[in-house]
């Protein structure tokens, strides 16, 4: 993060023991989901160890509010802690302690990308006041510490519909190997979808009923995997390998509408062929370039035998 | 209060176990998330009281047990706490290691309460834990007429009836040294306090105290050197708590002292056993 007038004083921070009854939780906190799996290693861990990284927090009349540290004050009160070692900071601005939070998670542990996302409108909010314009991608990624990627997937997620957000952040509540529709699953999916709206929109007249049923699809298992979503795109994308794009349309309607086509059915009815041909010709450049480095005097016996098979074959199927 | 420390997916199960106690067992007024004892390092996410004074509390966790509860149970065992702990899960999907760690709950006397969408099922019931860490009993030091009453002893102690637990003990101590009364008797190992004069007669209700002193008074120890001063008063001293195993327990505290003197009376009425089992051997 560049220094910015965002940034507080940690130099001036106060390292003391303060009671867990009078922490608060931050409210603009991004981490939202606290899987009890995950807070139960940390629980055992402090209870055998105790506290070993202090937490921060500031204070606000007589009690003090968390910067960090919300899961090992969570432990410490189940814990029956009485106190906690703390880093006392100034109050810093609500951007700042925005941003303070997101530095210091994303930094250091894996958050879940759709509370990250929730918060993105807020940070974008306050820096719009903090800069006197709206910030761009570049100012969002270096004041979050976040990248340009998961700033993408992170819109990608914002964008959709409540209802899916709801179900995505139920979802994340479950422990990690429980989990079925994951924000992953939806990112492959929005991003399948994007590309099918803009190369061919008549295929999703309604992109709701289209999720609906491809969730439907994924929950019964006729999409056995979210990277199956790549094939709508290279079905969308027919031109780019000479297929018909009026036929590639009619099977992503079959895909949108039938509930037993499957996504790598409609990809091998349609476009399979073009794209094993596009990179069978790829490949074959590429030989050629190597072969043209080969001198006929200096060929070594054990390409010999294998190039004279490959001139037959090429010769057979040329000659059909 | 809300839930500080429990998962937002399982707030659901833990207010449906509030209201399954409550219309199930009447048990009411849960505290969330509070300290439970002094002595324990580890708020429940819910716990109350029940009118036998024990401490009911429910853990909610996403399986049913988890490592950290370990040092709990062993808490609650040093300090005689008189807590039941159940732990409520979701059923559905089954967690992993279902059965390893039901098995685990069983071993350390705690609860486990499963919550499917349609019902709620106490697998199995917890012990109170103040009385979890009583000495086990090997029925193989004894003999074989004595191993049926005491592993009874030692499962009614431990499920949550420590005086009936006790009382089975006592019943056989006191049945063991009437026999060992009339064995010696029989076999003419008493003597005469005062020349001339005839041992006193027992009847089947004599008290029990009343008969040991007898024996200790007429036994004629030189010919029966096992069943020494020492021993028979010890016999004599643990004859009173057959009888004072019902007093009304009226708080906490007293509950906890109970309990604590009940684990030492019951450990040291199944040495006196063994002891006394192996001087009437002698006779």
């Amino acid at each position: 993060m560049s220094p910015t007038k965002t940034q507080i004083d940690a130099a001036n921070a106060e390292l003391r023991d303060i009671p867990v009854e009078l922490i608060d939780r931050n409210v603009e906190n991004p981490r939202l989901i606290f899987r009890s799996g995950e807070l139960e290693e940390l629980l055992r861990s402090i209870q055998e160890y105790g506290v070993q990284v202090p937490i921060s927090v500031y204070r606000e009349g007589k009690r003090f509010i968390l910067i960090d540290g919300e899961r090992r004050w969570r432990c410490s009160l189940k814990l029956n802690k009485k106190t906690i070692p703390a880093l006392v900071q100034e109050k810093p601005s609500p951007l700042s302690n925005l941003l303070l939070m997101f530095n210091i998670h994303s930094l250091r542990e894996q958050w879940d990308l759709l509370t990250i996302a929730a918060k993105l409108p807020r940070v974008t909010e306050l820096l719009t006041e903090e800069l006197g314009r709206r910030p761009t991608e570049a100012d969002l990624a270096d004041k979050t510490g976040l990248s340009r990627s998961t700033l993408r997937r992170c819109k990608l997620l914002i964008e959709l519909p409540e209802q899916y957000r709801e179900e995505m952040l139920a979802e994340l509540q479950r422990p990690k190997p429980q989990q079925k529709l994951t924000e992953d699953f939806f990112i492959e999916m929005e991003r399948a979808l994007t590309t099918v709206s803009r190369s061919m929109p008549g295929a999703i007249p309604n992109r709701d009923k289209v999720r609906k049923i491809l969730i439907s699809k994924y929950r019964e298992g006729i999409i056995k995997n979210r990277t199956d979503f790549r094939f709508l795109a290279k079905i969308a994308r027919a031109e780019k390998v000479h297929v018909d794009e009026s036929k590639a349309e009619k099977v992503l309607k079959r895909v949108f509408t039938q509930n037993h086509y499957s996504l790598k059915e409609a990809y091998e009815d349609s476009v399979s062929f073009a794209y094993t041909e596009r990179e069978l010709a790829t490949r074959i450049r590429g030989l050629l370039e190597q072969l043209t480095l080969l001198r006929a005097n200096n060929l070594e016996e054990n390409l010999r035998e294998p190039l004279k098979q490959l001139a037959a074959r090429i010769s057979a199927l040329l000659k059909a | 209060m809300a839930y500080r420390y429990l998962s937002d997916n399982l707030h659901s199960i833990a207010d449906r176990v509030k209201q399954y106690f409550r219309a199930e067992r009447g048990l009411s007024n849960f505290r969330i998330e509070e300290e439970v004892h002094k002595g324990l390092d580890y708020r429940p996410t819910l716990h109350t009281f029940s009118k036998d004074h024990h401490i009911v509390c429910i853990d909610v966790q996403d399986s049913p047990y988890s490592a950290s509860l370990d040092s709990v149970v062993l808490d609650c065992v040093k300090e005689s706490l008189p807590i039941r702990l159940y732990v409520a899960y979701p059923g559905e999907p089954p967690p992993q290691e279902y059965k390893k760690k039901v098995d685990r709950a069983r071993k350390n006397g705690v609860g486990v309460i499963e919550v499917r969408k349609d019902m709620i099922e106490v697998t199995h019931e917890a012990l109170a834990l103040s009385l979890l860490g009583v000495r086990t009993v090997n029925p193989k030091r004894f003999p074989s007429r004595f191993r049926g009453e005491l592993v009874r002893a030692e499962s009614t102690f431990r499920s949550g009836s420590p005086v009936e637990g006790s009382l089975i003990i006592y019943k056989e101590l006191e049945a063991l040294s009437r026999e060992i009364v009339n064995k010696t008797r029989k076999k003419g190992l008493w003597r005469a306090l005062n020349p001339g004069e005839g041992s006193p007669h027992i009847k089947q209700n004599t008290p029990w105290q009343r008969i040991i002193q007898i024996l200790m008074e007429h036994l004629d120890r030189q010919a029966c050197p096992a069943l020494s001063i020492p021993l028979l008063a010890r016999v004599l001293s643990v004859a009173p708590h057959r009888n004072d195993t019902g007093h009304k327990i009226t708080s906490l505290n007293q509950l906890i002292k109970r309990d604590t003197e009940l684990k030492t009376r019951f450990e040291s009425a199944t040495d006196l056993l063994l002891e006394l089992i192996a001087a009437h051997k002698t006779i």
